[in-house]
């Protein structure tokens, strides 16, 4: 078990950079608008992030070890581009009713307050950790070796706390992101990030 | 501006061609016709230096220069060789590239400096170009010297008056910053070229075409409704540069890193008369209101002048220095920009003028 965790943790640290990258393009402008100068509160955010990436890869662990080979690609395929379209629509969600919530704040206030939801980092961290990026598929090729659905989701939890290092500094994001104007640009990359990757999801569904 | 006497005039405008032609001699060693092609040039950028000093007009000659330049540019790299060489054409460099690829770039800059192998300083001489430009005449760079920048100038001057108004875009101007922080993320995850490849509405090589079809087609549908609705109907309609304001992601680039240029187009808030001429002419959107009803010019301010030529109480000017002691720099500045503007356009329009004349 030892050698599972190491593998897995080692894994995680050789091939975090990649996976912090696809989670920022939708992370980072959450915190860009969202985060404060408070790092106990930042901290919260990301924690909550990361335990809905955490949720999803114990999941796609579980899943992966119980269904076997012979489906994996039908799960990577099509899941991994449901979940980026559902991470897009969170993120579009987000955005639109935020920026809206600047244009016309009485009016479109209690939308804005009912869809509090769209901004709970948990359901980004989710969604983002649902959508395999290469490293993530190296391990669940890893744990299809394995033939042990423990063995996989411990490989997987090891492997989540290794790229789980390179999401640290994102806790600094809000001190170089500071005043109104820096969170309205961080508003517009969430809306432009939520529709690319949205199209990026439509389009490999479709293929 | 006061219109300069003839002889500082004569003076800054030799002093603009003197160091234009010693470019030209050391470019165009041996080669006669070339040489004379590049001291022509030489002569009409000096020229035009002259009357902006003469007349105390900077904006209409500047904006003959520049456009001119751009539309030779695209003369010159996508007309010439694609009728030369069937369907391969492509510019050699292309600089909003470099804000969308930022990472890479600098990647590149690093890898070049540590080899200690000048030859390979190709990429290199490009940064240290940027930077010497950044250094220098800032965001002038998006009015004087940008070809692409040229060409959406061009398509908003063509209306003689604006057919729309355009209101003040306010927390919208931000968009182009949105749009490189973006750029960039995608590009770094994605490993591709994700602006050329999909947004770039000037497409100046074929390499970003993608082999598939659908996808091919795709880009077609963006690359067409960019260029037709942000550099040519929407500038025609508003008198406004939309490709530059909105989407440029080097122009958003540059408008945070120009910072590090001495000179700023800046309004003398005790002569200013609260008129409003200056943000109605803006093309760039770069002039807005303080919350006591003060003009003050922007970040994205692209020294393209146009205030400074329509302000009626002469409060508007290119300043260097702190707010407590600056000083008029406007000279200077102008005197760079074309010297910029000049010498690079010098390495492509004397090949324009050489291939017209059938002799290239
Ligand atoms: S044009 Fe001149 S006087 Fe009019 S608002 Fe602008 S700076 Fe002031
Ligand atoms: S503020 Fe003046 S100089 Fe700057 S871009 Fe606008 S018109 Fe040109």
């Amino acid at each position: 078990m030892t050698r599972i965790l190491l593998e897995g943790f080692a894994l995680g640290l050789s091939a975090g950079i990649y996976c912090a990258g696809s989670c920022l393009a939708f992370f980072m402008p959450y915190l860009m608008a969202e985060g404060e100068r408070k790092i106990p509160s930042n901290v919260r955010k990301i924690t909550s992030f990361l335990a809905g990436r955490f949720i999803a890869y114990i999941a796609f662990a579980l899943i992966i070890g119980l269904i076997g080979n012979a489906y994996r690609d039908v799960f990577t395929s099509g899941a991994s581009h449901i979940c980026l379209i559902g991470a897009s629509l969170l993120m579009l969600g987000y955005s639109v009713a935020n920026l809206i919530k600047g244009r016309h704040d009485g009016a479109c206030s209690s939308y804005v307050s009912r869809s509090r939801l769209a901004r709970v980092p948990f359901f980004l961290g989710l969604f983002t950790g649902l959508n395999p990026c290469p490293p993530f598929l190296l391990g669940a090729s890893r744990i299809l070796t394995m033939a042990d659905v423990s063995g996989g989701a411990v490989f997987f939890a090891a492997f989540f706390a290794g790229t789980s290092v390179y999401m640290a500094p994102l806790i600094f994001v809000p001190y170089l992101a500071r005043g109104e104007r820096i969170k309205q640009i961080g508003m517009m990359v969430a809306f432009l990030s939520g529709v690319w990757f949205l199209v990026v999801g439509i389009a490999g569904l479709l293929r | 501006m006061k219109n300069g006497s003839f002889r500082k005039s004569a003076g800054l405008a030799f002093g603009i061609l003197g160091v234009l032609a010693v470019l030209s001699f050391v470019s165009a060693g041996r080669d006669v016709p070339l040489l004379l092609a590049k001291l022509s040039w030489s002569t009409v950028v000096a020229f035009l230096g002259f009357r902006i000093y003469r007349d105390g007009v900077i904006s209409r000659y500047r904006a003959i220069l520049f456009i001119l330049t751009a539309f030779l540019f695209f003369l010159e790299f996508k007309f010439f060789r694609f009728i030369s060489f069937g369907n391969t054409p492509s510019a050699p460099y292309c600089h909003i590239a470099e804000a969308s690829t930022l990472s890479n770039f600098v990647h590149s800059q690093v890898l070049a400096i540590k080899s200690g192998d000048w030859r390979v300083w190709g990429v290199l001489t490009m940064g240290f170009l940027w930077l010497l430009i950044i250094f220098t005449i800032g965001q002038g760079i998006c009015s004087w010297v940008c070809f692409f920048g040229g060409i959406d100038e061009g398509f908003s001057k063509i209306a003689k008056r604006p057919i729309l108004k355009f209101k003040a875009p306010g927390r919208w101007r931000d968009l182009p910053i949105a749009f490189l922080i973006f750029i960039l993320v995608v590009t770094f995850l994605q490993g591709l070229p994700v602006f050329c490849s999909w947004f770039c509405p000037f497409k100046m090589t074929e390499a970003f075409w993608a082999a598939d079809p659908v996808t091919r087609k795709a880009q077609a549908v963006l690359f067409w409704s960019i260029l037709a609705g942000a550099v040519i109907i929407i500038p025609i309609l508003t008198g406004k540069r939309i490709f530059c304001s909105f989407i440029c992601p080097f122009g958003a680039l540059v408008s945070i890193s120009g910072k590090a240029s001495p000179y700023a187009v800046t309004i003398d808030k005790e002569k200013c008369s609260r008129c409003g001429k200056c943000m109605e002419v803006c093309p760039s959107l770069a002039v807005e209101t303080t919350a006591s009803g003060e003009y003050k010019t922007t970040n994205f301010c692209t020294r393209c002048s146009k205030c400074i030529d329509i302000c009626p109480s002469d409060a508007i000017s290119i300043f260097s220095g702190p707010s407590g002691a600056r000083i008029d720099t406007r000279d200077i500045f102008i005197f760079l920009s074309l010297l910029v503007a000049g010498a690079l356009s010098g390495s492509f329009v004397p090949n324009v003028f050489l291939r017209l004349a059938g002799l290239r």
